[in-house]
């Protein structure tokens, strides 16, 4: 027997022999025996697709798969289970003259292709994975720098549970005889009061208003703010001393103002606005915000909350955007541009702290008579960013040689930035020092995108983060804080493939209650299910079966949910026929529709790649999709099962399709339909597993079930979270991990944190050596 | 306490934090666009609260006339100097004359109806349109030939840190007005810190070097592809940031601890003068501002033995004799340092050899109001010193209660902006001001 068929067979044998050795021990030899020598069979159309691809189809390929310039170039490798690729290898190739194979013919090369090149399995095994030696992201920088600067002057960022700022009302002269009226919660920043004032009870002249909180970043970018308001008005955001935008001075003609400010996603900002009358003749105020790839809108409540929250410091350098071609951000490449970035922003980081000494650090550090605790307060900012105690030699190379010369305190603390933050230690965390000492820059970079805190960089000097007991306290402790959990809802928008920006306009004639402010509501709703995922331990597959949606008055009126106009956001149960957790979320299927119509193919191919994890080739040439015009009879699902009838055209919509079409029911806005120009919806669909079965669903919420229960599926989550996590290829620490943390999920009752814990433990200890594969897709062949 | 490091708050807000990397690499790139001639400058200077007009204004017309009290220390130039009596601001609406006086000096246009409420008349916002010095300087600035790294840079001295119309003269557009930096350890960062933070980043570059060799050691064969390219990427760096030859021009030093207070004027007028003259030389800018305190503005020159505000004495009537002098003595204060300036700049040769900086710099020296306890914006003081914009020095001209959007036009006119009007068109219709 050939090498290949031997360990087909070994592969085949080690998988169900595991799989019977957990349920029933009597019989395992008599199976595997029958169960191999059936497999015999399968060794000899191995042998015949070996050679008919040598002879029909090598010339094109290549004789792995690889690919030839001016044939086919691109390497032949996807997702489709055998039958599947034997039925398109049937019905296109080869090319010249399809449909010349027999269907064995076409069997066996299907089998020979998926083993030998074609399947994910057979990807990882000839090529495996490495760890990649990375840098830090632009992101993890922002973030690395502002937790450092909060860790060296020991204020930690707060998020409390109470939503919209703190509005405090006065009345007098600001430094005489000023009296507090009015103390409440209130999140709303755009008014028009109809008398110029904002309480009967006060004057029309000399009321003060001030709005109070904090402010958390959605996402990361530029934000600007827009004021409009005829009365003194400061904007104050991150610091409360140096308003953003600062309106004291109103022109009436001329009273909008606006500023714009870069903020990270998931961290908190002091966010202040006061506002003052005298003698004004009007009093109308309004905030809004335009988020990155955002529209105008007012700051939604659910991003506000009354409490206080230190001053961050931000970075404003530019940096150029980060490799994301294999799905997520990494720091495997560096530039020019990059590095220039880099040195300018660690300027801007050395110009921040010198400029205002006394907000960023401690009472002594800031004496100037005191050159010895301003160089404690450097060697302490040093050791957390290199993220280890520091020894006398780094003492001297970071600290102390920078204060020698004739240069000033200012000079001196401005190079101990410059050298610690381009320090090869700083940008290329874990991959130097002691084990421990890689654990926690591993652990903090994975669950925070940020630096270790003191008291991990304290365990690790004491060598106690490197065994599995060490590390699972340490491990639950970071995956509490908040900075875990908004990590976590960034995590749910990449997967749901909204982090990037798109224009959600809809032809107004159609759908004229889809405009900027139903769509920012819309967005809201779907951030706030968002974070109630990341926040608790729940069951996430909830994501995808779950009823529960978040539906203000607006919304109900479009969406259906039964709320009175004036209805704030609640949590409401939809109709159960159209349950699909997020996935029929109306902001997700609006994103996945053109302006007039939904868009079974954009949909269908969100379900496969991101929910299902399958891999599509990006269609051969592009096509313009069918518009109603054309075929005016035909509803969407008709028109586009019509253009994607060809045979080179199924060998992928073949997949996409029939997972759209059973979100037939959402229109382009999102909102349920039951019937299209007079025509019953039908939301029938289908799917063929990886592994080669046939599934049916009727509707979006029997989808969501199928999702829901699917081993694919949850393969899928566990692997676009562990590398938006990890930012690095799973396969890396082992190939065989896929499948032990998926059934860690599983066995978790589909819970994030526990599978955190796992993949913390993993990332602390990556295997050497990594394991062959099991083919559980080779082994189902012959298990129909 | 005061800090050691540290200046005021808003020094970040002038922008030498963020994006400074072009200028970091290379100063030069601007600074020294132009060496031939044909070099322009403007440089406007501002003091407030009207003058004594009897003490101020030479009586006779024409390049025969004597200079009175407070224009006296300009005796060196009486050659070079050009005094225009009779040129009025006529823009009208909202604020009050302070507030106009100083709002639409070198915009020629209204305020905005706004919510500051001066002394009297209606409250007003900022003004609503550019500035002449920064119209000029965006046509400076449109030109390869004319373009400087900063184009304009606005000084001041003891303005308040408060924005409203009576601290704010320099306008970027309508309702945008620019802060003056009054701080001059805050200039010195705006002009040299870069170059000092060059010195800094040079000064790593060999430790990072060691480092990355360290951790090279440490890693495998394939790893080290991306610390080979960062290698080189510090390689690079340090070749571009070796010194470079026309960068070399002195950086003055301050010193280091002198306080923002209003006893500190003469000294802090001192500095930001030299530092003016530096950045002159350096070919940073061609416009400059330089304002001395506000409108309204309350500085008690006790170092003249003054004890009280100047606004508060400016209120005084002319029968008071006592505030006249005193009032005559702070003009003559502010005259001297316009003649420091102006001899600094006659000393100093251009860089190309022809002729000295005061040649191709005009001086315009004014005011919010033409007369303290009068409010009158009629007869505004503008005196000009120095050349450059081919103006016929020299001479006490007269005129009769011309607009002064004429003499923005004329300023244009003078850099070969030929733009026809300026501010409030209706104010413009005999075009700039014959000067030359």
């Amino acid at each position: 027997m050939r090498h290949a068929q031997r360990l087909l067979i070994a592969v085949f044998l080690r998988h169900f022999t595991s799989q019977f050795l957990a349920t029933s021990p009597g019989m395992v030899s008599a199976s595997c025996v029958a169960l191999a020598l059936c497999h015999l069979a399968a060794a000899q159309d191995f042998e015949q697709g070996k050679a008919l691809w040598a002879t029909q189809c090598a010339s094109c390929h290549g004789s792995t798969g690889q690919g030839v310039e001016n044939h086919f170039a691109d390497p032949l490798t996807g997702d489709l289970s055998i039958k599947e690729l034997a039925e398109v290898i049937q019905a296109t190739m080869p090319e010249g003259a399809p449909k010349s194979l027999t269907d064995p013919q076409a069997q066996a090369l299907a089998q020979f292709v998926h083993h030998e090149f074609y399947s994910p399995y057979a990807q990882l095994r000839n090529s495996p994975p490495k760890i990649a030696f990375s840098r830090l992201t632009a992101d993890q920088y922002r973030r690395s720098v502002s937790d450092l600067m909060a860790i060296c002057n020991g204020q930690a960022q707060a998020w409390s549970q109470e939503r919209g700022l703190q509005r405090l009302i006065t009345q007098g002269e600001w430094n005489k005889d000023r009296k507090d009226v009015e103390k409440k919660v209130d999140g709303k920043l755009v008014w028009d009061w109809p008398e110029n004032k904002p309480l009967g009870e006060i004057d029309h002249e000399k009321w003060q208003i001030r709005w109070s909180g904090t402010l958390l970043a959605p996402t990361s970018g530029r934000y600007e703010f827009l004021l409009d308001s005829t009365i003194n008005t400061k904007l104050f955001v991150n610091d409360e001393r140096t308003p953003l935008i600062d309106a004291s001075v109103v022109s009436y003609e001329k009273s909008t103002n606006s500023a714009s400010i870069f903020l990270v996603a998931g961290q908190v900002y002091r966010f202040v606005l006061d506002a003052s009358k005298n003698k004004e003749p009007k009093a109308r105020l309004s905030l809004q915000w335009k988020p990155p790839s955002g529209v105008l809108e007012p700051i939604p409540d659910s991003l506000l909350s009354p409490t206080w929250a230190p001053q961050t410091l931000l970075i404003e350098t530019p940096f150029p955007p980060d490799d994301a071609s294999v799905g997520y951000e990494r720091g495997t490449s560096i530039s020019r541009d990059w590095f220039e970035a880099l040195i300018a922003s660690a300027i801007e980081v050395g110009n921040q702290i010198t400029e205002d000494p006394k907000r960023w650090m401690p009472k002594q550090a800031n004496d100037p008579t005191n050159l010895e605790h301003v160089k404690k307060w450097c060697a302490l900012w040093v050791s957390a960013a290199l993220r280890r105690p520091l020894t006398p030699d780094d003492t001297q190379r970071f600290v102390e040689a920078h204060f020698d010369g004739e240069s000033s305190i200012a000079v001196g603390i401005k190079k101990v930035c410059l050298m610690t933050l381009t320090s090869p230690e700083f940008q290329y965390p874990g991959f130097s020092g002691s084990e421990d000492e890689k654990n926690i820059a591993r652990l903090a970079l994975a669950l925070w995108d940020s630096l270790p805190d003191p008291w991990m960089i304290e365990l690790a000097a004491k060598q106690e983060c490197h065994h599995p007991d060490q590390l699972r306290p340490i491990i639950d402790r970071m995956i509490r804080d908040r900075r875990f959990e908004q990590k976590l809802t960034r995590f749910y928008l990449e997967w749901l493939g909204l982090h990037s920006a798109k224009d959600l306009t809809k032809t107004k004639d159609r759908f004229e209650a889809f405009d900027e402010s139903l769509q920012s509501d819309l967005r809201q709703s779907l951030q706030r299910i968002l974070s109630d995922y990341a926040k608790d331990d729940v069951d996430i597959r909830g994501l995808l079966n779950s009823d529960a949606i978040y539906l203000n008055g607006k919304l109900s009126s479009v969406f259906g949910g039964g709320l009175p106009p004036d209805a704030p956001f609640q949590k409401v149960a939809m109709p159960t026929e159209r349950a699909a957790g997020v996935l029929s979320h109306p902001f997700v299927q609006a994103y996945y529709a053109y302006h007039d119509s939904g868009s079974p193919i954009h949909r269908g191919v969100f379900l496969a790649r991101r929910v299902l994890g399958r891999s599509l080739r990006p269609p051969i040439d592009a096509i313009i999709p069918a518009s109603e015009e054309t075929d005016p009879g035909l509803t969407t699902r008709q028109r586009v099962a019509k253009q994607t009838s060809g045979a080179m055209c199924q060998s992928c919509h073949r997949i996409i399709n029939p997972l759209g079409f059973a979100f037939e029911n959402y229109d382009a806005i999102g909102r349920f339909r039951a019937e299209e120009n007079g025509k019953p919806i039908d939301a029938a669909g289908a799917y063929v597993t990886s592994l080669g079965d046939q599934v049916e669903f009727n509707s979006s919420k029997q989808l969501g079930d199928f999702l829901a229960a699917s081993p694919e599926v949850h393969q899928a989550i566990v692997k676009q979270l562990f590398q938006f996590f990890v930012k690095q290829p799973l396969p890396a620490y082992g190939l065989d991990q896929s499948d032990s943390l998926t059934k860690s999920l599983q066995n978790h009752g589909f819970k994030v944190r526990p599978l955190m814990q796992d993949i913390g433990l993993l990332i602390c200890q990556p295997p050497s050596i990594p394991k062959p594969p099991a083919n559980p897709a080779v082994a189902n062949l012959e298990n129909p | 306490m005061t800090s050691l490091y540290s200046r005021r708050d808003f020094a970040k807000k002038i922008g030498i934090s963020a994006s400074a990397l072009p200028f970091l690499l290379n100063l030069s790139s601007l600074g020294h666009a132009s060496p031939t001639s044909g070099k322009q400058r403007l440089i406007v200077v501002f003091s407030p609260n009207g003058v004594i007009p009897t003490n101020f204004w030479p009586d006779q017309e024409g390049d025969q006339f004597d200079l009175k009290p407070i224009m006296a220390p300009l005796a060196p130039f009486k050659n070079r100097l050009l005094t225009l009596h009779g040129v009025s601001d006529k823009i009208r609406g909202d604020g009050d004359n302070h507030m106009r006086g100083m709002g639409c000096l070198l915009t020629g246009i209204e305020l905005y109806p706004g919510n500051i409420q001066g002394g009297s008349d209606t409250p007003a916002g900022w003004a609503s349109g550019i500035s002449i010095d920064q119209e000029i300087k965006k046509h400076l600035q449109a030109r390869p030939e004319t373009q400087t790294r900063f184009g304009s840079l606005e000084f001041g001295v003891g303005v308040p840190s408060r924005a409203d119309t009576w601290t704010r003269m320099v306008y970027e557009g309508p309702n945008r007005p620019i802060t003056p930096v009054d701080d001059p350890y805050a200039m010195f960062n705006k002009l040299y810190g870069q170059r000092k933070d060059q010195e800094s980043v040079r000064s790593i570059l060999d430790d990072l070097q060691s480092d990355l060799a360290k951790l090279r050691s440490n890693v495998s064969q394939d790893d080290r592809r991306l610390l080979d390219e960062h290698e080189a990427l510090v390689r690079e760096f340090e070749k571009q940031l070796s010194p470079n030859a026309a960068d070399n021009h002195a950086v003055p030093s301050l010193d280091p601890k002198v306080e923002d207070s209003n006893d500190n004027i003469p000294t802090l007028t001192r500095m930001q003068t030299d530092l003016m003259l530096h950045a002159i030389q350096a070919d940073f800018a061609r416009i400059f501002t330089f304002q001395f305190t506000n409108s309204v503005g309350q500085a008690k020159m006790r170092w003249l033995g003054i004890e009280e505000d100047h606004h508060g004495l400016s209120h005084e009537p002319d029968s008071n004799e006592q505030a006249v002098e005193k009032l005559t003595k702070i003009n003559t204060w502010y005259c001297e340092q316009i003649a420091y300036l102006a001899q600094k700049l006659a000393d100093t040769p251009e860089s190309d050899g022809n002729g000295s900086l005061l040649d191709n710099t005009t001086i315009l020296w004014t005011n919010e109001l033409g007369k303290g306890n009068s409010h009158t914006l009629e007869n505004i003081p503008f005196v000009l010193i120095g050349g450059g914009l081919g103006f016929q020095m020299g001479r006490s001209l007269k005129f009769k209660n011309v607009p002064h959007n004429r003499l923005l036009l004329s300023l244009a006119h003078g850099f070969g902006h030929s733009i026809s009007q300026f501010g409030n068109a209706n104010h413009c219709n005999d075009g700039p001001l014959a000067l030359s």
